[in-house]
């Protein structure tokens, strides 16, 4: 199906592409909880999205800690507009249930 | 991937932006009044001369980056006012009320007119930037809220 990204397939990675469409960064811990998944989940699919060019992940110090940013690239939101009219496509397929 | 599997797939993006809206948006009063205020500095910077008009600048940027990191550490993420979507056209009419009250206050500047002139301009500018600030978070908060299919 055209438009359809085998990276997304992944329900929890296409919630945090979507979250990160919406912002113009997202703090690690803010998006675990939005898409209530764990710190290694989310980790890995940050990572498989980064590595795909479509997440940018930087780190930066508050509060005297750690905290890891992460924000969609131009990439990103190409591919998940691709990816979500792709979706509505294939919906669009679908009955509309009765009243 | 079938459509029940596809309308899966937006209802879980259409959930976390809707959780998105609930957990995150809620933008308290004191912090549009703060928006309004940094408008309200940049607007009046404009009705004196460079003596004035600097530190008036410089208090209005520190200002954004307060409100900013404030942002950042209550939310946990940032959005761009200038953003695309539902917000833009708030954000331009913001910035076109903007213009003109400046050009207001360039006016008052060049033909000497009275304090009370400039701080009123600037009291508008106040206003139109708080309404406006409302008003742009409940259209991010009926995009969030809007779905995605």
């Amino acid at each position: 199906m055209d438009g359809i990204d085998p990276l997304f397939n992944a329900p929890a990675r296409l919630q945090i592409a979507a979250l990160l469409a919406k912002v113009s960064e997202m703090e690690f811990a803010r998006l675990r909880e939005l898409v209530q998944v764990s710190d290694s989940v989310l980790s890995k699919h940050l990572a498989a999205l980064g590595e795909a060019n479509y997440v940018r992940l930087r780190k930066a110090a508050a509060d005297g800690r750690q905290r890891t940013w992460a924000s969609l690239t131009r990439t990103g939101h190409c591919a998940l507009a691709r990816h979500v009219a792709a979706l509505r496509a294939i919906v669009a397929h679908l009955p509309v249930a009765a009243d | 991937m079938n459509p029940i599997e596809a309308r899966a797939a937006l209802d879980g993006i259409d959930d976390v932006q809707r959780a998105l809206a609930l957990k995150a948006t809620y933008c308290p009063p004191w912090r549009h009044a703060a928006f309004g205020l940094v408008m309200a500095l940049l607007v009046l910077g404009q009705g004196f001369g460079l003596a004035v008009q600097g530190p008036l600048l410089a208090v209005a940027m520190l200002g954004v980056v307060l409100l900013v990191t404030d942002d950042r550490r209550r939310y946990g993420l940032f959005v761009n006012g200038y953003r695309k979507g539902r917000t833009r056209p708030v954000s331009v009419a913001l910035v076109i009320a903007m213009l003109a009250v400046m050009g207001g206050e360039i006016h008052a500047r060049v033909a000497g007119l009275s304090l009370a002139t400039k701080l009123g301009l600037a009291g508008i500018a106040f206003a139109v930037a708080v309404g406006a600030s409302v008003a742009w978070s409940r259209v991010y908060r009926r995009e969030l809220t809007g779905g995605a299919a």
